[in-house]
C-alpha cells in the first residue's frame, strides 16, 4: 500500500507548501538495512550515574562515536539518557535541559532513549515520583520529535544494571532502525538472562522458528524478517492458505505446514513437525488472526466466535501443549501478536478487541509462570499497519489513521517483524510478559 | 482375347459413356440379359504413385507403406475393371449395380516401383432373386507372374437373366432377424465426407457416395459409403499389415449410410505373441442391429496361390 | 550404544528378486486439488500445474535449492512444445536448477511408473533421492491441426520461391482448417474407454447398484478422509482451490440412481455406467518425494512406508480377447507370487477407479475360479479383496483422475495410511490406456 501523501509531501514543491500551512509532514522512516550504521551520526550520552560510563563504553565498543556532551552545532544520530538511580524528580532537570538545547541538531530519523526503572511498591515516593516523571516526559518529548526520530524507554527491573544482555540488546534494538515504529513507549528488562547472540548479523541462526498465520501479509513478512536474522522457518496456516504459504516456505528456505490452529491436535502436529525435521522448537510465534468486524449491535454468535477461536483460544491451548515439551527449547521465546484495539479499544471491534486483549492477559500471566525458566513470552501490539487488510479502510479514514501517530504515518509489516524478531532473538531473554506496541505512538491507546 | 489398352481409362469418360447408354436404354424395356463379352481388358506398365498411395494411407489411418496394400491395388485396378462394365455389349447397367461381395487373393507382397500388367473381364452371368449377378475379375501381373487376383460379384436389380437362379447370396431384402457378436472390439465413426475422400482417393465417383445431394438424385435417402472402402479399411487395420501374403473376403449386406458409427467384431485366429493367421470379421450398426458385411482374411502359405 | 544391525531398524525386505537391495522409502507427497476440466484450471498449463505440485513438495520437506537425485514426470495430454515437460517444471520450481528430470508416458499408469522407475533407482544405489510424479490438463489439451493443413504447412516451410509457396498454399482445402479435438478413444479400436468398459461391465455383469454403490463410497470415504485433516499434508491449493472440485460430500445413492447411463448404451443389455460411477475428465498434478534411508535420516525426513514390488501386464483389447481395463487382473498374481503373498497380507488397497466397474470386474475376476484357472494360469480363484480395506480415504471417482496425476496421489495417500497405521502393507492397482495395467506393493516402516 502506498502512502500517496508521504510520497507527496516529501517531494521538493509540496514540500515547502506542507511545511508553511502546518500540515504533517511525515517522512520515510529509517529503516534496518545490513550495511548500514546502527544510528546516522554521533551518540550523545547523557547522565549522572556510574551506569553511564559503563553505557559509554558500551557503545564505544559498537564503534559508535560518543559524545558525553553537546558540541555546538553538531549534528547527532542518538542520545541515551541514563537516569538508573535517580531518587529525586529534581534531578531530571539538569539531563533533559541539556538534551532539549540539542534537539535541534538531532538527524532525521535519531533516536531517544531513556534508562531507568520502573515504580514499584518498595521505593519511596520521592522515587517513584522521578521515576514516573521518566515516563511523562519521554513520551511528550516522543511527540515534540519530527523527522523520523523516536523516544523510547527501557526500564531495568529489579536487580538488572545497564550491563544486563537483555538491556544492551534492547537498546541496540532501539537505536536501530529495527525500531522505526516503535515510538513513546518503554521495554521493561526484568532479568539478566540472556546473551549477546554469536552472529550480529544473523542474531536467531540456530533458533527453529514456527510463524503462524505465515501465509501472507504481517505473517509472511514475519517469515522473511525471521529467515533474515537466521532462523528456521516452519511457515503455518490453514490447508486453504496453502499456495501461498508454500511460496513464502520457498522464498524462506523453510518447510510449510498446513495446519489449522483452531485445530484440536494442532500443538501436537507443529511440535512432531518440529521435532522431527528440526529437533525441536525455539520461537513460537503466535501471528493468526482474523478480523469479523460488527458494532456488537449487529454481533452474531459466528464472527464472535471464530475470532475468539482464532486469535486467542488457539493460543492458549497450543501454549499450554508448547510450554509441557520438551521439544519446545529450554530458552525456547513466545511472541503473540496481540493489537492497539486490544489495548485501546477500536468502534465495531468488540470481538476483535476481547481476543487481543485476551491476548494480552493471556501474555502477562503466562510470563508470571515462565519467570526464571528460561523460557519467555511476549506480545506485540501493532498498530496502523499498511497491509491488505488497512487498504480496505475508507479512505478518509484511512487517511486520518494514518496521521495520528507522532510518526505521522502508517507502519509497515517490516516494522512489525522486527519487533517480533527482536523479541524472539537471546537478546531479549531478560523481557518477558511485555507488551511491545509498534504504533507509531498512535493518540489511539498512548 | 486380350484387348490392350495403352492407359488405363478414364473413369469419369466411362461414367458419361454409361449414364448415356443407361438414358437411351430407359425408354426400351429391358431386354433379358444372357451373354457377356469374353474380351478381357489389359493395360500393361501401370505404376502406383507415391503421392496417391500416401494419399489412400492416410485415408486409412495408416502410416506410409512400403508395400502396396490390397485395398490400394483394386483401385489401380479398378478403371480397367469398370471398362469391362462400360463396354456397350456389357448386358447390365453400370450405374446401380450393387456390389455384393469380394474375394480378393494377395498373393505376395508388391513394392512401389514395379510396372503391372492389370487384366479385367466378367464371368458368371447369374440370375439372382432380386435381378442378375455378375462376376468381375481382376488378375495384375508383374512380368508374367499373377501377384494380386481379384473377384468382385455385382447384382443389377430388376434385371432378369436366363438360367438357374443363385441361392449363394442372400437378397438384400431378407428381413431375417441377424445373428451378430455379443460385443464388438472396435468402432469406426465415419463422418459425412468419407465417401468423398475415397471418392479422390480411388476415383470411384459414384453419385450415391457423395453428398445428400448427389444420393437422393440417385435415388437414396443418404450418400451411402463405398464398399470397397469398408473393405480396403478392414484389410488395413485388421489384416496382415505386413508383407504376407493373405486372401480375404467380404460379403457385404445392408449398406452403411453416412454419417454413421459402425460396430465391429474382429474374431482374431492368433493369439497375442503368434504370427497373423487371419481373423473374421463383422460389421454391424449398433442402433438397427443390421449387419453391414462380414469378412473373413487368413493367410496364405507359399503354395496357396493355387486354386 | 547399540549392538543390533542395522538391517534390524529397516523394514524387512521382501522376497522378491530384490533381496539384498536397499530399501527405497517414500517421504511424503504433494498435489494440487484436482479440478474438472474446463473448470478453474482451465487457463492452467501442465508446466504451471505440474510446477505447482513440484512447489508444493519442496516447501512441505524444505527441499528449496536442493539437487534431488532425479525427477520423472510424465502428462497423457501433451503439447508437443512439452517435450521436456517434467525438467521445464523443475527449472520452473524452487528446486535447484542442476536437478535433472525425464519425462515418462505410460498412459494412467504413469505417475505410478515413475515411482516405480525412481525407487528401482534408489534400491540400486544410483541416487539418493527422488521425486516421481504426473500431471495432466483436459481442459488445456493440445489442439492438433487437420492432417491436410499441417501437410500444407510443412511444404511452406520448405518451400524457397513464392511459386513454390502458392503451390504448396492451393493444395489447402477449406476441411482442412478445422482442428482435431482430442480424444479419448484407443487408436486401434476407435472406442473410447469408457465403452471399452461398458463391453467388460456387461461380461461381468456388474450391476448399476453395485458400481452406484462404490461411486457412494469414494466420495463419503474421501470427504471424512478431508475432515480429519487427511490430506492436510497432501495438498496445497492451487489458483483458490483448496479441495477436489469432483468430491461431492453430499451425494446419495438416490442422485447417483438419477443419472442417466452414458456408456454402453449401444450394447444388447442395460447399460449402467453414469457420468456417476465413472471419472470425468480432470485437470491435476501430484508428485511424490522418494529417497533411500540414508537420505531420510541426513535430512531429518520422515519415511512412510516402503516402496517393495510392481508388476506391469498388458492384454489384448484390440481383438477383443480381453477387456481395455483388465491388465491389473494380469499383473496382481505374478507380483503376488513374486512376493509369496496373498490379498491376506493386505491392509490397504489401492484400486484406481477409473470406472466404478473396472473396480468391480477387476474384484469379480480375481474371485471367479473359472477365470482365474483359464486365464490367469493359476489353481483356483486369486482370492477376495476385503471390501473395508478398499480405497479407505476415496480414490478417483471422488478426486477425479487426472491421468498421469493418479498413481502420485495413491502412492503418497497410501502411504500416510500405511504410516498412520504404523504396520502392514498396501497392494496398488492402476489400469492405463492400451490395455495395460501396473500394481505395486508398499508396506510400514517399523516404528
Amino acid at each position: 500500500m502506498t502512502d500517496t501523501y508521504l510520497n507527496l509531501v516529501n517531494a521538493q514543491p509540496l514540500s515547502r507548501i506542507a511545511k508553511a500551512a502546518g500540515l504533517p509532514r511525515p517522512v520515510p522512516l529509517r529503516r534496518y538495512a545490513p550495511d548500514a550504521p546502527l544510528v546516522p551520526g554521533p551518540v550523545l550520552v547523557l547522565g549522572r550515574s556510574r551506569s553511564t560510563q559503563d553505557m559509554a563504553a558500551t557503545l564505544l565498543e559498537w564503534n559508535l562515536d560518543v559524545r558525553r556532551h553537546l558540541r555546538p552545532k553538531e549534528k547527532f544520530g542518538a542520545a541515551v539518557v541514563v537516569l538508573d538511580d535517580l531518587a529525586h524528580p529534581g534531578e531530571l532537570s539538569e539531563v533533559f535541559l541539556e538534551l532539549g538545547h540539542g534537539l535541534r541538531n538531532l538527524l532525521p530519523g535519531g533516536r531517544i532513549v531513556t534508562i531507568s526503572r520502573p515504580v514499584t511498591s518498595e521505593i519511596s515516593p520521592q522515587t517513584a515520583a522521578a521515576r514516573q516523571a521518566v515516563d511523562g516526559t519521554l513520551r511528550s518529548l516522543a511527540k515534540e520529535l519530527r523527522g523520523g526520530a523516536t523516544a523510547n524507554g527501557i526500564l531495568l527491573g529489579e536487580g538488572v544494571n545497564t550491563g544486563a544482555p537483555s538491556v544492551r540488546g534492547t537498546l541496540e534494538f532501539l537505536l536501530s532502525g529495527k525500531s522505526a515504529y516503535v515510538d513513546g513507549q518503554f521495554i521493561a528488562v526484568g532479568s539478566d538472562h540472556g546473551a549477546p547472540p554469536r552472529s550480529a548479523e544473523l542474531p536467531l541462526a540456530g533458533r527453529t522458528a514456527v510463524v503462524t498465520g505465515a501465509a501472507r501479509g504481517i505473517g509472511a513478512e514475519i517469515v522473511r524478517v525471521l529467515r533474515r536474522d537466521g532462523a528456521h522457518i516452519i511457515a503455518v496456516d490453514v490447508p486453504a492458505a496453502g499456495e501461498q504459504l508454500a511460496q513464502v516456505a520457498n522464498h524462506a528456505g523453510g518447510t510449510a505446514l498446513q495446519v489449522d490452529v483452531t485445530a484440536p491436535d494442532a500443538a501436537e502436529r507443529i511440535l512432531r513437525h518440529a521435532a522431527t525435521r528440526y529437533g525441536g522448537l525455539d520461537i513460537m510465534v503466535h501471528n493468526a488472526g482474523i478480523t469479523r468486524d460488527r458494532l456488537l449491535a449487529n454481533m452474531d454468535q459466528a464472527r464472535w466466535s471464530s475470532v475468539l477461536a482464532v486469535n486467542v483460544e488457539s493460543q492458549l491451548r497450543i501454549n499450554e501443549k508448547l510450554l509441557s515439551s520438551d521439544h519446545f527449547n529450554s530458552n525456547g521465546s513466545i511472541v503473540c501478536l496481540a493489537s492497539t484495539s486490544g489495548i485501546a479499544g477500536n468502534r465495531g471491534q468488540t470481538n476483535y478487541a476481547a481476543s487481543k486483549a485476551g491476548v494480552i492477559g493471556m501474555v502477562r500471566a503466562t510470563a508470571d509462570a515462565l519467570v526464571g525458566s528460561g523460557r519467555t513470552i511476549n506480545a506485540v501490539a501493532p498498530g496502523f499497519i499498511e497491509t491488505d487488510m488497512t487498504a480496505r479502510i475508507p479512505f478518509a479514514t484511512r487517511e486520518v489513521a494514518r496521521r495520528l501517530s507522532s510518526l505521522q504515518q502508517g507502519g509497515l509489516p517490516l516494522d512489525v517483524a522486527e519487533a517480533v524478531s527482536f523479541l524472539a532473538s537471546t537478546n531479549a531473554a531478560g523481557i518477558n510478559g511485555q507488551v511491545l506496541r509498534v504504533c507509531g505512538q498512535n493518540l489511539v491507546g498512548a | 482375347m486380350d484387348r490392350r489398352f495403352d492407359a488405363p481409362p478414364k473413369l469419369p469418360t466411362l461414367y458419361a459413356a454409361a449414364l448415356a447408354r443407361q438414358a437411351r436404354n430407359a425408354l426400351r424395356r429391358p431386354a433379358p440379359a444372357d451373354l457377356l463379352p469374353t474380351e478381357r481388358h489389359r493395360v500393361d506398365n501401370i505404376t502406383a504413385t507415391q503421392e496417391k498411395l500416401d494419399a489412400f494411407q492416410r485415408l486409412m489411418g495408416r502410416p506410409q507403406a512400403e508395400f502396396l496394400p490390397s485395398g490400394y491395388l483394386h483401385t489401380l485396378a479398378f478403371p480397367v475393371a469398370v471398362s469391362v462394365l462400360a463396354r456397350p455389349d456389357f448386358p447390365l447397367p453400370l450405374l446401380g449395380m450393387i456390389h455384393l461381395s469380394n474375394e480378393i487373393h494377395h498373393l505376395r507382397p508388391i513394392s512401389l516401383s514395379e510396372r503391372l500388367s492389370v487384366t479385367a473381364w466378367v464371368e458368371n452371368l447369374l440370375p439372382h432373386r432380386s435381378g442378375t449377378q455378375v462376376d468381375v475379375l481382376v488378375d495384375i501381373e508383374t512380368d508374367s507372374e499373377s501377384v494380386w487376383r481379384g473377384r468382385s460379384t455385382y447384382l443389377a436389380k430388376g434385371v432378369k437373366a436366363n438360367g438357374p437362379v443363385g441361392t449363394a447370396l442372400p437378397s438384400a431384402g431378407d428381413r431375417q432377424p441377424e445373428q451378430l457378436p455379443e460385443y464388438h472390439t472396435r468402432q469406426w465413426a465415419l463422418a459425412s465426407d468419407i465417401g468423398r475422400r475415397y471418392a479422390s482417393v480411388s476415383g470411384d465417383y459414384n453419385p450415391i457416395h457423395l453428398s445428400g445431394i448427389s444420393a437422393r438424385a440417385s435415388g437414396m435417402k443418404r450418400p451411402i459409403a463405398h464398399g470397397m472402402y469398408l473393405a480396403s479399411r478392414m484389410a488395413a487395420e485388421m489384416g496382415p499389415g505386413d508383407a504376407t501374403p493373405f486372401r480375404w473376403t467380404v460379403e457385404f449386406r445392408a449398406p452403411v449410410t453416412l454419417p454413421s458409427r459402425v460396430f465391429l467384431s474382429a474374431g482374431m485366429d492368433r493369439s497375442v505373441t503368434a504370427q497373423w493367421q487371419g481373423a473374421e470379421v463383422t460389421a454391424w450398426d449398433p442402433r438397427r442391429r443390421r449387419k453391414h458385411f462380414s469378412g473373413r482374411m487368413e493367410r496364405l502359405g507359399d503354395s496357396a496361390g493355387e486354386e | 550404544m547399540s549392538t543390533l544391525p542395522d538391517q534390524q531398524n529397516a523394514a524387512p525386505q521382501s522376497s522378491s528378486g530384490q533381496r539384498g537391495a536397499r530399501s527405497a522409502v517414500v517421504i511424503g507427497g504433494n498435489r494440487i486439488p484436482f479440478a474438472r476440466s474446463g473448470g478453474p484450471y482451465a487457463q492452467a498449463s501442465n508446466q504451471e500445474m505440474l510446477t505447482a505440485a513440484l512447489d508444493g513438495l519442496v516447501a512441505r520437506f524444505g527441499l528449496q535449492g536442493e539437487r534431488v537425485g532425479e525427477v520423472a514426470a510424465g502428462a497423457v495430454l501433451k503439447h508437443s512444445r512439452d517435450f521436456n515437460l517434467t525438467r521445464e517444471a523443475v527449472l520452473g520450481s524452487a528446486l535447484a536448477a542442476d536437478t535433472p528430470a525425464y519425462d515418462v508416458q505410460q498412459a494412467c499408469a504413469t505417475g505410478l511408473e515413475t515411482v516405480i522407475g525412481l525407487s528401482n533407482k534408489i534400491k540400486l544405489g544410483q541416487i539418493e533421492s527422488g521425486i516421481a510424479g504426473g500431471v495432466d490438463s483436459a481442459s488445456d489439451a493440445p489442439v492438433a491441426v487437420s492432417e491436410g493443413l499441417r501437410r500444407v504447412l510443412l511444404e511452406l516451410a520448405r518451400a524457397r520461391s513464392t511459386p513454390q509457396k502458392l503451390a504448396a498454399l492451393r493444395k489447402l482445402r477449406p476441411v482442412d482448417l478445422k482442428p482435431n479435438a482430442p480424444t479419448t478413444a484407443e487408436p486401434r479400436t476407435g472406442l473410447s474407454m469408457g465403452e471399452h468398459q461398458a463391453i467388460t461391465t456387461s461380461r461381468w455383469n456388474i450391476s448399476r447398484r453395485a458400481q452406484d454403490e462404490l461411486a457412494l463410497a469414494s466420495h463419503a470415504n474421501m470427504a471424512a478422509a478431508y475432515d480429519r485433516g487427511f490430506f492436510d499434508d497432501l495438498v496445497t491449493p492451487f489458483r483458490g482451490v483448496s479441495r477436489d472440485g469432483n468430491l461431492r460430500a453430499d451425494t446419495s445413492l438416490e442422485k447417483l440412481g438419477s443419472l442417466k447411463p452414458v456408456f454402453g448404451r449401444n450394447l444388447t443389455g442395460e447399460a449402467t455406467m453414469t457420468a456417476g460411477n465413472s471419472t470425468p475428465l480432470t485437470d491435476g498434478a501430484a508428485a511424490v518425494l522418494l529417497g533411500s534411508e540414508d537420505y531420510a535420516r541426513k535430512h531429518n525426513l520422515p519415511m512412510l512406508a516402503n516402496v517393495v514390488d510392481a508388476e506391469a501386464a498388458a492384454v489384448d483389447f484390440v481383438h477383443g480377447k480381453e477387456g481395455l481395463l483388465m491388465a491389473p487382473v494380469y499383473a496382481m498374481p505374478r507380483l503376488l507370487q513374486r512376493n509369496d503373498m496373498t490379498f491376506e497380507d493386505f491392509d490397504f488397497f489401492e484400486i484406481h477407479e477409473a470406472f466404478a466397474s473396472t473396480v468391480l470386474s477387476s474384484l469379480a475376476a480375481w474371485e471367479d475360479e473359472d477365470f482365474c484357472r483359464t486365464q490367469l494360469g493359476l489353481s483356483g480363484a486369486l482370492g477376495t479383496v476385503d471390501r473395508t480395506k478398499l480405497n479407505v480415504n476415496g480414490s478417483s471417482l471422488a478426486a477425479g483422475h487426472p491421468f498421469a496425476a493418479t498413481g502420485a496421489r495413491i502412492v503418497a495417500s497410501l502411504a500416510k495410511s500405511l504410516a498412520e497405521k504404523g504396520s502392514g502393507r498396501g497392494l496398488i492397482s492402476v489400469c492405463a490406456a492400451g490395455g495395460q495395467g501396473v500394481v505395486a506393493i508398499l508396506e510400514a516402516r517399523r516404528p
